[in-house]
């Protein structure tokens, strides 16, 4: 009894600064509360985000913001057609003074990484980044090294310009838990954003004026305790329901595989949390489905010429999916 | 007509070849007839022009009627030409009133959309014959290469189409994206009469581009049939054996001899003549009586008596029955044609069967996908049944016991808090549904209640019953989902709470009743 006191003390106290850290980011970036959400669902859940949309819209002004809040490390790679996969993860160098190999650790060594623009990289660029985001780990002749802790990616990229760019392959896709669509604010939010940034002194975005509310071990307990938050089996069924339905759905070419089962589930888990919830509720699994998923099926031919998006047929999956009542 | 004068070979040609001659031809004199035919037909078409603006489009189609007739002085051009003279300008112009005449009614009538006008041409004009002779002159000089002529003119309409679409797509290319032209509104807006006149333009420009080849094309083919008809190559052949067997100072006075001599000698094939070449005595030796005797010996040698037999099956006039036996095979090859026949419409039948049958299967396997395309039609069109079973519960009503307040509070007595508040949770599911709240299989309880809540905005009698709902829905989420167990005196008022706002006979029940 008392353990379960003592969780749901430390899973309130964890949903009140995972709160805390939201309306904080809500300070410097406005009108896209839902996207700090969700980049906060994955931070807590130890996944990473794709963030589609056009540019100047402030993804990298959340990223940073993110990263001020913890006290993390932030860097920031622009991916360009020439960029080498030792560019992102590092590299032996001989040192002539020394005259030993020594090695140069790219800017993947941090804790919030922004990959803007990562579908300007050819494949194997691309490909650099598999490891770590998987292991949260680098190989660099043969040597592992891990990352900073906690470590995500966010990675951008642009729906307009689709010239002279390479599609993310599906397994590089795969690794992100979330792939988050970040659309214009609302004339009211574009206003008071507006009215913000003339009012700062050299016409910055306001970062100074965010807090540092936590370190980044602080951040890891996060994670931790929403690894607590409760999942009942009806939730579990649900999850794996809504999964393998994609894969027997008219209209998707290639469902999703079980990694996508196990990011739905974390992704709803901090959500959860997030919420103030001590446990998964459907409306949770709902909620992340669209962004845990739509980066996971293919359309089939006939759906993707007639300009169906995924989010509309994952839309009618979970229509069709029957939620847990017992 | 002098043939030592013509200016192209002449040797019998293939249909095909022989345009392509006509198509030299036309380049060769491209500029005197083009010249003709824009001093004839450009002042014509400015006229036409100035018609009023609903009529404006008559101008083209005018003048591509009357080309039969503004084709007559290229033909002249091109008649003359080709036997070394061409003529001027002011001399075609000068004839043209003359040509024109010349069965004007009939080439611009019924004789208009004749397909082999161009071949034809030369008959009237060249040759002059009208009525019964005409027909005769065509008939035979259309026993052969006369598809070409045909070919001719529908390729000379598809050139001409093709011509003034592609300037207009032209022109259309050079207007910035910024004008913001649109195009099939062009076509059909009665504002733009500009567009008309460019439209006319490009098709008076295709007519008179293609104009020259069509006549041309057509004089050639014509050409070439009279060469092959009047063996003009071998005629031709002779002149110039005369010419270079005869001694120069005698040519004024030994011409009409040789043009006898040749005008005999035509009648015999090639190949005689050319293996008499070395054996022909002087043109001065011959006489009447020798050429007699010696075109007698040519009649009656093998070349004149060769006999083919040609065979044509012929039905005889033999006994009827006998033709009968024979024609069995046939009779029986057409009733078995006709058996084969009605079993291929059953078969189509069949066929049409399988194909709806199919049709049915598609849009049943892909129900889903085809409903995708109408979101919001299906519900507006019929309303939803009430569902007997959803998220895999019984939602019937008879599945609810007749005192679910009673139920649910023994339930809960007995510790049983999960059944007790699916129970109760069910139950209020059931009245929901009674009251036409459409709720479906993919449903939340979060989604339900705030379905529920918007209920209560057009029946605000329901609140106090949603608002037990509200607190049943936390209460059940908490219990089935977080595994916290529910408060016993918050359970025990649910459990009873339930009989007095949701039994259908209790008001506020009533009201979510429906």
């Amino acid at each position: 009894m008392s353990d379960d006191i003592s969780r749901e003390a430390r899973l309130e106290q964890a949903s009140a600064l995972a709160d805390t850290l939201l309306q904080e980011i809500k300070k410097a970036l406005i009108g896209q509360d839902l996207i700090i959400e969700q980049v906060l669902v994955a931070l807590i859940a130890r996944g990473h985000v794709l963030i589609e949309g056009v540019p100047g819209l402030g993804k990298t002004l959340l990223v940073r913001s993110l990263a001020k809040c913890f006290g993390g490390q932030f860097s920031r790679v622009q991916f360009t057609p020439d960029l080498m996969p030792s560019d992102v993860t590092g590299h032996a160098m001989f040192n002539m003074a020394k005259q030993e190999f020594e090695i140069r650790r790219g800017p993947v060594f941090t804790h919030l990484l922004l990959a803007d623009e990562i579908n300007r990289a050819p494949a194997k660029t691309q490909a650099a980044l598999l490891e770590v985001m998987q292991e949260g780990q680098i190989t660099i002749e043969g040597e592992s090294f891990k990352t900073g802790e906690p470590f995500m990616v966010l990675a951008t990229q642009n729906p307009v310009e689709q010239e002279g760019t390479y599609p993310l392959p599906e397994a590089e896709l795969d690794r992100f838990m979330l792939k988050v669509m970040i659309d214009y604010p609302n004339e009211t939010d574009e206003q008071a954003m507006l009215r913000q940034v003339s009012g700062q002194a050299q016409g910055g975005f306001g970062l100074e004026h965010i807090r540092t509310l936590l370190k980044p071990s602080h951040v890891l307990s996060l994670q931790k305790v929403a690894e607590q938050v409760t999942v009942d089996d009806q939730i579990l069924h649900y999850v794996v329901k809504l999964v393998r339905t994609t894969r027997e759905w008219n209209g998707i070419a290639r469902g999703a595989g079980p990694r996508a089962c196990i990011a739905l589930l974390a992704a709803a888990r901090a959500y959860a949390l997030i919420k103030g919830n001590t446990f998964v509720t459907p409306d949770d699994v709902k909620t992340m489905y669209l962004p845990a998923l739509r980066h996971r099926i293919l359309l089939s031919p006939e759906l993707a010429i007639e300009g169906v998006d995924a989010d509309r047929v994952l839309q009618s999956v979970m229509q069709q999916v029957e939620a847990p009542r017992h | 007509m002098n043939l030592d004068q013509v200016t192209i070979e002449i040797r019998p040609r293939r249909a095909w070849e022989a345009v392509d001659l006509g198509l030299l031809m036309a380049r060769r004199w491209w500029w005197p007839m083009t010249k003709v035919w824009l001093l004839l037909t450009l002042p014509l078409f400015l006229l036409f022009n100035l018609l009023p603006q609903d009529w404006l489009w008559l101008s083209t189609v005018i003048i591509w009627w009357l080309k039969p007739l503004f084709e007559r002085p290229l033909l002249h051009i091109l008649s003359q030409a080709v036997f070394g003279y061409l003529p001027t300008t002011r001399e075609t112009l000068a004839a043209f009133p003359a040509q024109a005449r010349r069965q004007l009614f009939l080439s611009l009538t019924w004789r208009r959309l004749s397909l082999t006008r161009s071949m034809d041409l030369p008959v009237i004009q060249l040759e002059g014959l009208k009525g019964e002779r005409r027909k005769q002159r065509l008939r035979i000089l259309h026993r052969e290469d006369s598809n070409p002529a045909t070919w001719l003119t529908l390729i000379g309409v598809h050139v001409e189409s093709f011509l003034s679409l592609g300037l207009l797509i032209l022109l259309y290319a050079f207007v910035p994206s910024e004008v913001g032209l649109d195009w099939v509104d062009l076509w059909f807006s009665e504002e733009a009469f500009w567009f008309t006149y460019l439209t006319n333009a490009c098709g008076y420009f295709a007519l008179s581009l293609v104009a020259p080849f069509y006549v041309a094309c057509g004089f050639s083919l014509y050409l070439n049939r009279r060469i092959k008809l009047e063996a003009w190559d071998i005629d031709i052949a002779f002149q110039r054996i005369v010419n270079k067997r005869r001694p120069q100072p005698q040519a004024q006075t030994t011409a009409a001899l040789a043009i006898v001599f040749v005008c005999f000698l035509t009648l015999l094939p090639v190949h005689d003549t050319q293996a008499q070449d070395s054996a022909t005595p002087p043109a001065q030796t011959l006489n009447r009586e020798s050429a007699k005797v010696a075109i007698e010996a040519v009649l009656a040698g093998d070349d004149f008596h060769q006999k083919d037999t040609i065979r044509y099956p012929t039905l005889s006039n033999k006994d009827e029955k006998e033709r009968e036996s024979k024609l069995k095979w046939l009779r029986e090859l057409i009733d078995a044609v006709a058996a084969v026949l009605r079993l291929a419409s059953w078969l189509e039948l069949l066929l049409w069967a399988g194909v709806i049958a199919l049709l049915i299967w598609v849009a049943f396997r892909y129900r889903h996908w085809l409903a995708a395309y109408l979101p919001q039609r299906v519900p507006e069109t019929a309303r939803r049944a009430r569902p007997v079973t959803l998220f895999g519960l019984d939602l019937s009503r008879e599945s609810l016991p007749d005192d679910v307040s009673a139920q649910a509070v023994s339930l809960w007595q007995q510790g049983e808090q999960r059944p007790a508040l699916a129970l109760l949770y069910r139950a209020c599911l059931i009245r929901l549904l009674d009251a036409g709240l459409e709720i479906e299989d993919g449903h939340t309880e979060r989604e339900c209640l705030r379905l529920a809540h918007d209920y209560t905005r057009d029946h605000p009698a329901a609140t106090e019953a949603i608002a037990y709902f509200d607190e049943l829905t936390q209460c059940w989420q908490r219990l089935a989902y977080g595994h916290i167990p529910v408060d016993e005196a918050a359970g025990l008022t649910l459990c009873r709470q339930w009989n007095s706002l949701w039994r259908p006979t209790a008001t506020a029940g009533e009201t979510v009743h429906g």
